[in-house]
Protein backbone atom coordinates (compact mmCIF):
# COMPACT_ATOMS: atom_id res chain seq x y z
CA UNK A 1 0.00 0.00 0.00
CA UNK A 2 1.26 3.43 -0.84
CA UNK A 3 0.64 6.51 1.24
CA UNK A 4 -2.16 7.54 -1.17
CA UNK A 5 -4.11 4.52 0.06
CA UNK A 6 -4.38 5.98 3.55
CA UNK A 7 -6.87 8.71 2.60
CA UNK A 8 -9.95 6.80 3.68
CA UNK A 9 -8.38 5.64 6.95
CA UNK A 10 -7.39 9.23 7.61
CA UNK A 11 -10.94 10.39 6.90
CA UNK A 12 -12.20 7.72 9.28
CA UNK A 13 -9.65 8.82 11.90
CA UNK A 14 -8.13 5.34 12.06
CA UNK A 15 -4.45 6.31 11.77
CA UNK A 16 -2.17 6.44 14.76
CA UNK A 17 -0.39 9.69 15.60
CA UNK A 18 2.75 8.96 13.56
CA UNK A 19 0.86 7.76 10.49
CA UNK A 20 -1.41 10.77 10.73
CA UNK A 21 1.53 13.17 10.82
CA UNK A 22 3.12 11.48 7.82
CA UNK A 23 -0.12 11.45 5.91
CA UNK A 24 -0.86 15.09 6.64
CA UNK A 25 2.57 16.03 5.33
CA UNK A 26 1.76 14.10 2.18
CA UNK A 27 -1.77 15.49 1.92
CA UNK A 28 -0.43 19.04 1.86
CA UNK A 29 1.28 18.33 -1.44
CA UNK A 30 -1.01 15.77 -3.10
CA UNK A 31 -4.00 17.18 -5.01
CA UNK A 32 -5.33 13.70 -5.75
CA UNK A 33 -5.49 12.82 -2.03
CA UNK A 34 -7.07 16.20 -1.29
CA UNK A 35 -9.73 15.51 -3.86
CA UNK A 36 -10.37 12.00 -2.59
CA UNK A 37 -10.58 13.23 0.98
CA UNK A 38 -13.27 15.72 0.00
CA UNK A 39 -15.21 12.76 -1.38
CA UNK A 40 -15.54 11.31 2.13
CA UNK A 41 -17.29 14.40 3.47
CA UNK A 42 -20.68 12.81 2.89
CA UNK A 43 -19.62 9.62 4.68
CA UNK A 44 -18.62 11.55 7.79
CA UNK A 45 -21.81 13.58 7.62
CA UNK A 46 -23.87 10.42 7.28
CA UNK A 47 -22.19 8.80 10.28
CA UNK A 48 -23.15 11.89 12.29
CA UNK A 49 -26.79 11.70 11.18
CA UNK A 50 -29.34 11.06 13.93
CA UNK A 51 -30.46 7.45 14.27
CA UNK A 52 -34.06 8.55 14.56
CA UNK A 53 -36.26 11.59 15.09
CA UNK A 54 -36.01 11.28 18.88
CA UNK A 55 -32.24 11.52 18.82
CA UNK A 56 -32.40 14.41 16.36
CA UNK A 57 -34.72 16.38 18.64
CA UNK A 58 -32.66 15.64 21.75
CA UNK A 59 -29.42 16.77 20.11
CA UNK A 60 -30.94 19.92 18.65
CA UNK A 61 -32.22 20.74 22.13
CA UNK A 62 -28.82 20.03 23.71
CA UNK A 63 -27.11 22.21 21.11
CA UNK A 64 -29.50 25.07 21.85
CA UNK A 65 -29.03 24.63 25.60
CA UNK A 66 -25.22 24.75 25.34
CA UNK A 67 -25.03 27.66 22.88
CA UNK A 68 -24.74 30.46 25.43
CA UNK A 69 -22.01 28.85 27.52
CA UNK A 70 -20.10 27.94 24.35
CA UNK A 71 -20.18 31.56 23.30
CA UNK A 72 -18.75 32.49 26.68
CA UNK A 73 -16.05 29.92 26.34
CA UNK A 74 -14.88 30.95 22.90
CA UNK A 75 -14.84 34.58 24.01
CA UNK A 76 -12.36 33.52 26.69
CA UNK A 77 -10.30 31.32 24.37
CA UNK A 78 -7.25 32.65 22.63
CA UNK A 79 -6.89 31.38 19.08
CA UNK A 80 -3.70 29.87 17.73
CA UNK A 81 -1.50 31.77 15.31
CA UNK A 82 -2.47 31.59 11.67
CA UNK A 83 -1.03 29.00 9.33
CA UNK A 84 -2.69 25.99 7.77
CA UNK A 85 -2.45 22.69 9.53
CA UNK A 86 -4.54 19.59 10.00
CA UNK A 87 -7.22 19.21 12.69
CA UNK A 88 -5.17 18.17 15.67
CA UNK A 89 -2.01 20.16 15.27
CA UNK A 90 -0.19 20.28 18.56
CA UNK A 91 -0.05 23.91 19.52
CA UNK A 92 1.44 23.89 22.99
CA UNK A 93 4.83 22.62 22.03
CA UNK A 94 7.51 24.21 24.16
CA UNK A 95 9.93 26.32 22.21
CA UNK A 96 13.34 27.71 23.06
CA UNK A 97 13.44 29.35 26.49
CA UNK A 98 14.08 32.93 25.33
CA UNK A 99 11.53 32.73 22.57
CA UNK A 100 8.97 31.31 24.91
CA UNK A 101 9.21 34.03 27.50
CA UNK A 102 9.03 36.63 24.77
CA UNK A 103 6.03 34.87 23.36
CA UNK A 104 4.24 34.84 26.69
CA UNK A 105 4.93 38.52 27.20
CA UNK A 106 3.90 39.41 23.69
CA UNK A 107 0.64 37.59 24.04
CA UNK A 108 0.03 39.10 27.45
CA UNK A 109 0.33 42.63 26.15
CA UNK A 110 -1.53 42.05 22.90
CA UNK A 111 -4.52 44.42 22.99
CA UNK A 112 -6.84 42.32 20.83
CA UNK A 113 -7.41 38.60 20.49
CA UNK A 114 -9.98 36.86 22.63
CA UNK A 115 -10.98 40.06 24.36
CA UNK A 116 -12.17 41.44 21.03
CA UNK A 117 -14.50 38.47 20.73
CA UNK A 118 -15.81 39.07 24.23
CA UNK A 119 -17.12 42.49 23.31
CA UNK A 120 -19.33 41.08 20.60
CA UNK A 121 -21.04 38.67 22.98
CA UNK A 122 -24.61 39.81 23.59
CA UNK A 123 -25.10 41.39 27.00
CA UNK A 124 -27.95 39.00 27.72
CA UNK A 125 -25.32 36.30 28.16
CA UNK A 126 -25.48 34.51 31.53
CA UNK A 127 -22.49 34.68 33.83
CA UNK A 128 -20.02 31.86 33.18
CA UNK A 129 -20.50 28.97 35.55
CA UNK A 130 -16.82 28.74 36.20
CA UNK A 131 -13.79 30.77 35.45
CA UNK A 132 -11.89 30.03 32.30
CA UNK A 133 -8.14 29.97 32.17
CA UNK A 134 -6.92 33.21 30.67
CA UNK A 135 -3.55 32.54 29.21
CA UNK A 136 -1.19 35.37 28.70
CA UNK A 137 -2.56 37.08 31.77
CA UNK A 138 -0.51 39.39 33.95
CA UNK A 139 -0.05 36.48 36.35
CA UNK A 140 1.79 34.60 33.69
CA UNK A 141 3.94 37.65 33.10
CA UNK A 142 4.63 37.66 36.82
CA UNK A 143 5.77 34.06 36.63
CA UNK A 144 7.91 34.75 33.60
CA UNK A 145 9.48 37.86 35.08
CA UNK A 146 10.65 35.84 38.04
CA UNK A 147 12.94 33.75 35.90
CA UNK A 148 16.45 33.84 37.16
CA UNK A 149 15.65 34.81 40.72
CA UNK A 150 17.45 32.37 42.97
CA UNK A 151 15.25 30.70 45.51
CA UNK A 152 16.16 28.56 48.43
CA UNK A 153 13.80 25.66 48.70
CA UNK A 154 13.55 22.99 51.31
CA UNK A 155 14.15 19.63 49.81
CA UNK A 156 10.86 18.44 51.22
CA UNK A 157 8.93 20.54 48.75
CA UNK A 158 10.21 18.54 45.85
CA UNK A 159 7.89 15.64 45.62
CA UNK A 160 9.46 12.58 44.16
CA UNK A 161 7.72 9.53 42.77
CA UNK A 162 4.48 9.01 44.61
CA UNK A 163 5.02 5.29 44.80
CA UNK A 164 2.78 2.67 43.25
CA UNK A 165 0.36 3.54 40.49
CA UNK A 166 -2.79 2.49 42.30
CA UNK A 167 -2.03 5.03 45.01
CA UNK A 168 -1.54 7.66 42.32
CA UNK A 169 -4.80 6.69 40.66
CA UNK A 170 -6.60 6.87 43.99
CA UNK A 171 -5.16 10.34 44.63
CA UNK A 172 -6.25 11.53 41.20
CA UNK A 173 -9.71 10.13 41.77
CA UNK A 174 -9.91 11.86 45.14
CA UNK A 175 -9.04 15.22 43.56
CA UNK A 176 -11.24 14.71 40.50
CA UNK A 177 -14.25 13.98 42.67
CA UNK A 178 -13.57 16.62 45.32
CA UNK A 179 -16.55 18.84 45.97
CA UNK A 180 -14.69 22.04 45.07
CA UNK A 181 -12.80 20.65 42.09
CA UNK A 182 -12.45 22.78 38.95
CA UNK A 183 -11.50 21.05 35.72
CA UNK A 184 -9.66 23.08 33.11
CA UNK A 185 -7.64 22.38 30.02
CA UNK A 186 -4.00 22.74 31.00
CA UNK A 187 -3.09 24.34 27.71
CA UNK A 188 -0.44 21.72 27.17
CA UNK A 189 -1.29 19.08 24.61
CA UNK A 190 -4.40 17.26 25.74
CA UNK A 191 -3.65 17.49 29.44
CA UNK A 192 -6.29 18.57 31.92
CA UNK A 193 -5.84 20.24 35.31
CA UNK A 194 -8.03 19.28 38.25
CA UNK A 195 -7.67 21.87 40.98
CA UNK A 196 -9.21 21.48 44.41
CA UNK A 197 -8.41 23.81 47.31
CA UNK A 198 -9.11 21.00 49.76
CA UNK A 199 -7.46 18.04 47.98
CA UNK A 200 -4.73 19.49 45.78
CA UNK A 201 -3.81 19.52 42.12
CA UNK A 202 -3.87 16.70 39.58
CA UNK A 203 -2.61 17.06 36.01
CA UNK A 204 -3.65 14.25 33.71
CA UNK A 205 -3.27 13.56 30.02
CA UNK A 206 -1.13 13.67 26.93
CA UNK A 207 1.55 16.37 26.94
CA UNK A 208 3.81 17.32 24.01
CA UNK A 209 7.08 15.41 23.74
CA UNK A 210 10.27 16.85 25.20
CA UNK A 211 13.95 16.30 24.59
CA UNK A 212 15.49 13.36 26.43
CA UNK A 213 17.01 15.38 29.21
CA UNK A 214 13.98 17.59 29.84
CA UNK A 215 10.95 17.28 32.05
CA UNK A 216 7.84 19.27 32.92
CA UNK A 217 7.53 20.75 36.39
CA UNK A 218 4.50 22.11 38.20
CA UNK A 219 4.55 25.41 40.14
CA UNK A 220 2.25 27.38 42.35
CA UNK A 221 2.42 31.08 41.51
CA UNK A 222 1.62 33.12 44.66
CA UNK A 223 -0.74 36.06 44.25
CA UNK A 224 1.51 38.35 46.27
CA UNK A 225 4.20 38.29 43.61
CA UNK A 226 6.63 36.17 45.58
CA UNK A 227 8.64 33.48 43.87
CA UNK A 228 6.82 30.47 42.37
CA UNK A 229 6.74 27.43 44.64
CA UNK A 230 8.29 24.42 42.94
CA UNK A 231 6.20 21.29 42.67
CA UNK A 232 6.64 17.78 41.29
CA UNK A 233 8.13 17.00 37.92
CA UNK A 234 6.01 15.36 35.26
CA UNK A 235 7.09 13.25 32.30
CA UNK A 236 6.10 14.16 28.76
CA UNK A 237 3.67 12.06 26.76
CA UNK A 238 0.89 10.29 28.59
CA UNK A 239 1.43 11.47 32.13
CA UNK A 240 -0.22 12.02 35.46
CA UNK A 241 0.93 13.95 38.47
CA UNK A 242 -0.63 14.74 41.81
CA UNK A 243 0.43 17.54 44.11
CA UNK A 244 -1.09 17.81 47.54
CA UNK A 245 -0.24 21.46 47.99
CA UNK A 246 -1.62 24.43 49.85
CA UNK A 247 -3.35 26.72 47.36
CA UNK A 248 -4.03 29.45 49.90
CA UNK A 249 -2.87 32.73 48.39
CA UNK A 250 -2.08 31.10 45.05
CA UNK A 251 -2.91 32.95 41.84
CA UNK A 252 -2.09 30.27 39.31
CA UNK A 253 -0.70 26.84 38.64
CA UNK A 254 2.10 27.02 36.12
CA UNK A 255 3.97 24.34 34.20
CA UNK A 256 7.52 24.81 32.98
CA UNK A 257 10.07 22.84 31.04
CA UNK A 258 13.12 22.02 33.16
CA UNK A 259 16.27 19.98 32.97
CA UNK A 260 15.77 16.43 34.16
CA UNK A 261 15.04 16.30 37.90
CA UNK A 262 13.44 19.73 38.08
CA UNK A 263 14.59 23.12 39.30
CA UNK A 264 14.04 25.51 42.17
CA UNK A 265 13.13 28.39 39.86
CA UNK A 266 11.19 28.01 36.62
CA UNK A 267 13.35 27.89 33.50
CA UNK A 268 10.73 28.02 30.78
CA UNK A 269 7.09 28.54 31.70
CA UNK A 270 4.95 26.96 28.98
CA UNK A 271 1.44 27.28 30.39
CA UNK A 272 -0.48 28.49 33.41
CA UNK A 273 -3.97 27.99 34.76
CA UNK A 274 -5.33 30.94 36.66
CA UNK A 275 -7.09 30.07 39.91
CA UNK B 1 -27.31 -7.18 21.74
CA UNK B 2 -28.82 -3.80 22.39
CA UNK B 3 -31.57 -2.87 19.98
CA UNK B 4 -33.28 -0.16 21.97
CA UNK B 5 -34.20 2.02 19.03
CA UNK B 6 -34.50 -0.63 16.34
CA UNK B 7 -38.24 -1.00 16.87
CA UNK B 8 -38.90 2.57 15.91
CA UNK B 9 -40.13 3.09 12.42
CA UNK B 10 -37.65 5.17 10.50
CA UNK B 11 -39.33 8.41 9.64
CA UNK B 12 -36.05 10.18 9.47
CA UNK B 13 -35.53 13.84 10.16
CA UNK B 14 -35.34 15.62 6.85
CA UNK B 15 -32.14 17.61 6.65
CA UNK B 16 -32.94 21.23 7.34
CA UNK B 17 -31.33 22.50 4.18
CA UNK B 18 -33.54 20.26 2.07
CA UNK B 19 -36.65 21.29 3.98
CA UNK B 20 -35.89 24.91 3.37
CA UNK B 21 -35.41 24.38 -0.32
CA UNK B 22 -38.67 22.52 -0.72
CA UNK B 23 -40.89 24.60 1.51
CA UNK B 24 -39.80 28.03 0.43
CA UNK B 25 -39.60 28.58 -3.28
CA UNK B 26 -38.82 32.24 -2.89
CA UNK B 27 -35.89 31.63 -0.59
CA UNK B 28 -32.64 33.23 -1.74
CA UNK B 29 -30.40 30.84 -3.63
CA UNK B 30 -28.20 28.57 -1.54
CA UNK B 31 -25.11 30.34 -2.82
CA UNK B 32 -26.15 33.49 -0.99
CA UNK B 33 -25.49 31.97 2.44
CA UNK B 34 -21.87 31.34 3.35
CA UNK B 35 -20.56 27.82 3.11
CA UNK B 36 -19.29 26.04 6.22
CA UNK B 37 -15.79 26.51 4.87
CA UNK B 38 -16.30 30.27 4.63
CA UNK B 39 -17.68 30.30 8.15
CA UNK B 40 -14.76 28.34 9.54
CA UNK B 41 -12.29 30.62 7.77
CA UNK B 42 -14.11 33.62 9.27
CA UNK B 43 -13.82 31.96 12.70
CA UNK B 44 -10.10 31.82 12.03
CA UNK B 45 -10.14 35.59 11.62
CA UNK B 46 -11.80 35.88 15.03
CA UNK B 47 -15.46 36.29 14.03
CA UNK B 48 -17.70 35.08 16.83
CA UNK B 49 -20.73 35.65 14.58
CA UNK B 50 -19.30 33.12 12.16
CA UNK B 51 -18.84 30.73 15.07
CA UNK B 52 -22.50 31.15 16.00
CA UNK B 53 -23.52 30.28 12.45
CA UNK B 54 -21.15 27.32 12.33
CA UNK B 55 -22.41 26.18 15.71
CA UNK B 56 -26.00 26.26 14.48
CA UNK B 57 -25.07 23.99 11.56
CA UNK B 58 -22.74 21.56 13.30
CA UNK B 59 -23.30 21.44 17.08
CA UNK B 60 -25.88 18.64 17.04
CA UNK B 61 -23.65 16.56 14.77
CA UNK B 62 -20.68 17.18 17.03
CA UNK B 63 -22.69 16.01 20.05
CA UNK B 64 -23.71 12.86 18.19
CA UNK B 65 -20.18 12.02 17.08
CA UNK B 66 -19.07 12.36 20.69
CA UNK B 67 -21.91 10.17 21.96
CA UNK B 68 -21.21 7.44 19.39
CA UNK B 69 -17.75 7.10 20.93
CA UNK B 70 -18.22 7.86 24.63
CA UNK B 71 -21.85 6.57 24.90
CA UNK B 72 -22.61 8.54 28.08
CA UNK B 73 -24.85 11.51 27.10
CA UNK B 74 -23.49 13.95 29.70
CA UNK B 75 -19.91 13.11 28.90
CA UNK B 76 -20.72 13.46 25.20
CA UNK B 77 -21.99 17.00 25.75
CA UNK B 78 -18.87 17.81 27.69
CA UNK B 79 -16.63 16.40 24.95
CA UNK B 80 -18.65 18.22 22.29
CA UNK B 81 -18.10 21.52 24.04
CA UNK B 82 -14.37 20.86 24.36
CA UNK B 83 -14.25 19.96 20.67
CA UNK B 84 -16.09 23.10 19.59
CA UNK B 85 -13.81 25.28 21.70
CA UNK B 86 -10.86 23.45 20.15
CA UNK B 87 -12.28 24.08 16.67
CA UNK B 88 -12.55 27.78 17.46
CA UNK B 89 -9.08 27.88 18.97
CA UNK B 90 -7.39 26.18 16.03
CA UNK B 91 -9.57 27.63 13.25
CA UNK B 92 -6.82 30.07 12.13
CA UNK B 93 -4.99 26.97 10.95
CA UNK B 94 -7.87 25.58 8.93
CA UNK B 95 -7.06 25.05 5.26
CA UNK B 96 -9.98 24.09 2.97
CA UNK B 97 -7.62 22.23 0.66
CA UNK B 98 -7.07 19.70 3.45
CA UNK B 99 -10.69 18.75 4.06
CA UNK B 100 -14.20 20.14 4.37
CA UNK B 101 -15.11 22.28 7.36
CA UNK B 102 -17.57 19.67 8.55
CA UNK B 103 -15.06 16.82 8.33
CA UNK B 104 -12.50 18.99 10.08
CA UNK B 105 -14.78 19.83 13.02
CA UNK B 106 -16.25 16.33 13.31
CA UNK B 107 -12.76 14.83 13.30
CA UNK B 108 -11.76 17.06 16.19
CA UNK B 109 -14.83 15.79 18.06
CA UNK B 110 -13.98 12.18 17.23
CA UNK B 111 -10.43 12.53 18.53
CA UNK B 112 -11.53 14.35 21.65
CA UNK B 113 -14.04 11.60 22.35
CA UNK B 114 -11.44 8.89 21.93
CA UNK B 115 -9.08 10.76 24.24
CA UNK B 116 -11.80 10.97 26.86
CA UNK B 117 -12.68 7.28 26.65
CA UNK B 118 -9.03 6.32 26.95
CA UNK B 119 -8.48 8.61 29.90
CA UNK B 120 -11.51 7.26 31.73
CA UNK B 121 -10.49 3.72 30.92
CA UNK B 122 -6.97 4.31 32.15
CA UNK B 123 -8.21 5.71 35.43
CA UNK B 124 -10.65 2.85 35.93
CA UNK B 125 -7.94 0.35 35.11
CA UNK B 126 -5.61 1.79 37.67
CA UNK B 127 -8.20 2.07 40.40
CA UNK B 128 -9.34 -1.47 39.80
CA UNK B 129 -5.92 -2.92 39.11
CA UNK B 130 -5.43 -4.62 42.42
CA UNK B 131 -8.91 -6.05 42.75
CA UNK B 132 -8.83 -7.21 39.16
CA UNK B 133 -5.59 -9.07 39.71
CA UNK B 134 -7.22 -11.10 42.44
CA UNK B 135 -10.29 -11.75 40.32
CA UNK B 136 -8.31 -12.70 37.27
CA UNK B 137 -6.45 -15.26 39.29
CA UNK B 138 -9.76 -16.70 40.46
CA UNK B 139 -11.42 -16.71 37.03
CA UNK B 140 -8.83 -16.54 34.26
CA UNK B 141 -10.08 -15.26 30.92
CA UNK B 142 -13.19 -13.63 32.30
CA UNK B 143 -11.77 -10.13 31.87
CA UNK B 144 -11.05 -10.68 28.20
CA UNK B 145 -14.71 -10.96 27.29
CA UNK B 146 -15.54 -8.30 24.76
CA UNK B 147 -18.78 -6.48 25.47
CA UNK B 148 -20.73 -6.62 22.25
CA UNK B 149 -22.29 -3.37 21.23
CA UNK B 150 -24.79 -3.14 18.45
CA UNK B 151 -23.53 -0.16 16.49
CA UNK B 152 -26.71 -0.09 14.44
CA UNK B 153 -28.42 1.74 17.26
CA UNK B 154 -26.19 4.72 16.42
CA UNK B 155 -26.90 4.65 12.70
CA UNK B 156 -29.43 6.41 10.55
CA UNK B 157 -31.51 4.23 8.26
CA UNK B 158 -29.51 5.61 5.37
CA UNK B 159 -26.21 4.56 6.92
CA UNK B 160 -27.56 1.11 7.83
CA UNK B 161 -28.68 0.59 4.26
CA UNK B 162 -25.35 1.73 2.87
CA UNK B 163 -23.35 -0.39 5.33
CA UNK B 164 -25.34 -3.44 4.25
CA UNK B 165 -23.59 -3.18 0.90
CA UNK B 166 -20.24 -3.86 2.58
CA UNK B 167 -18.89 -7.27 3.45
CA UNK B 168 -19.23 -8.16 7.12
CA UNK B 169 -15.47 -7.87 7.54
CA UNK B 170 -15.34 -4.43 5.94
CA UNK B 171 -18.22 -3.20 8.04
CA UNK B 172 -16.66 -4.59 11.21
CA UNK B 173 -13.37 -2.80 10.56
CA UNK B 174 -15.08 0.51 9.85
CA UNK B 175 -17.33 0.24 12.90
CA UNK B 176 -14.43 -0.60 15.20
CA UNK B 177 -12.54 2.41 13.89
CA UNK B 178 -15.41 4.86 14.05
CA UNK B 179 -17.44 3.80 17.07
CA UNK B 180 -14.65 2.00 18.86
CA UNK B 181 -12.09 4.69 18.19
CA UNK B 182 -9.44 2.18 17.24
CA UNK B 183 -6.55 2.62 14.86
CA UNK B 184 -5.94 0.22 11.98
CA UNK B 185 -3.14 -1.40 13.96
CA UNK B 186 -5.35 -1.87 17.01
CA UNK B 187 -8.09 -3.40 14.90
CA UNK B 188 -5.63 -5.79 13.31
CA UNK B 189 -4.44 -6.83 16.75
CA UNK B 190 -7.93 -7.19 18.16
CA UNK B 191 -9.15 -9.29 15.24
CA UNK B 192 -5.90 -11.24 14.93
CA UNK B 193 -5.49 -10.42 11.25
CA UNK B 194 -2.48 -8.89 9.45
CA UNK B 195 -2.27 -5.11 9.41
CA UNK B 196 -2.31 -5.09 5.60
CA UNK B 197 -5.58 -7.00 5.59
CA UNK B 198 -7.14 -4.50 7.96
CA UNK B 199 -5.96 -1.59 5.86
CA UNK B 200 -7.45 -3.16 2.77
CA UNK B 201 -10.78 -3.77 4.52
CA UNK B 202 -10.98 -0.16 5.63
CA UNK B 203 -9.94 1.27 2.27
CA UNK B 204 -12.29 -0.91 0.23
CA UNK B 205 -15.07 -0.60 2.78
CA UNK B 206 -14.86 3.19 2.83
CA UNK B 207 -14.90 3.33 -0.96
CA UNK B 208 -17.98 1.12 -1.10
CA UNK B 209 -19.65 3.05 1.70
CA UNK B 210 -19.05 6.31 -0.11
CA UNK B 211 -20.51 4.96 -3.33
CA UNK B 212 -23.43 3.27 -1.56
CA UNK B 213 -24.39 6.50 0.17
CA UNK B 214 -24.69 8.17 -3.22
CA UNK B 215 -27.31 5.59 -4.14
CA UNK B 216 -29.36 5.81 -0.95
CA UNK B 217 -31.80 8.74 -0.93
CA UNK B 218 -31.51 11.22 1.92
ZN1 LIG C 1 -1.64 11.23 -2.33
Amino acid sequence: MSIHDLVSAYALDALDADERRDFEAHLATCPSCQEELAGYDDVLGALAEPSDATEAAADDAAAARLAASLRERIAATEQVAEGPSAPTAETAEPTRPEANVTDIRARASAPTGPAAGAESVPSSMPEPVRRQPRRGSRLLVAAASLLGIALAVTAGLMLADRGDSSQLAADIERIRTAEDVVEQPLGLGEAVAYVSASEGVALVGETPGLDDEETYQVWVVPADGSAPVPGPVMADGDSEVVWDTDLDGAAAIAVSVEPEGGSTTPTEVVTAVEL
Amino acid sequence: MVTAVAVEQWGGPVPRRHLRAVSNETAPPEAASPTLEELLLACGRGSSEAFDALYAELAAQVIRVARRVVHDPDMAEDVAQEALVEAWRTSPKYDPARGSARAWVLTIAHRRAIDRVRREQRQRDQVEAEAATAEREAAPGAQDTVVEVDFRRWQSARVREALDVLSDLQREAIELAYYGGRTQAEIAEQLGVPLGTTKTRIRDGMTRLREALKEVPR
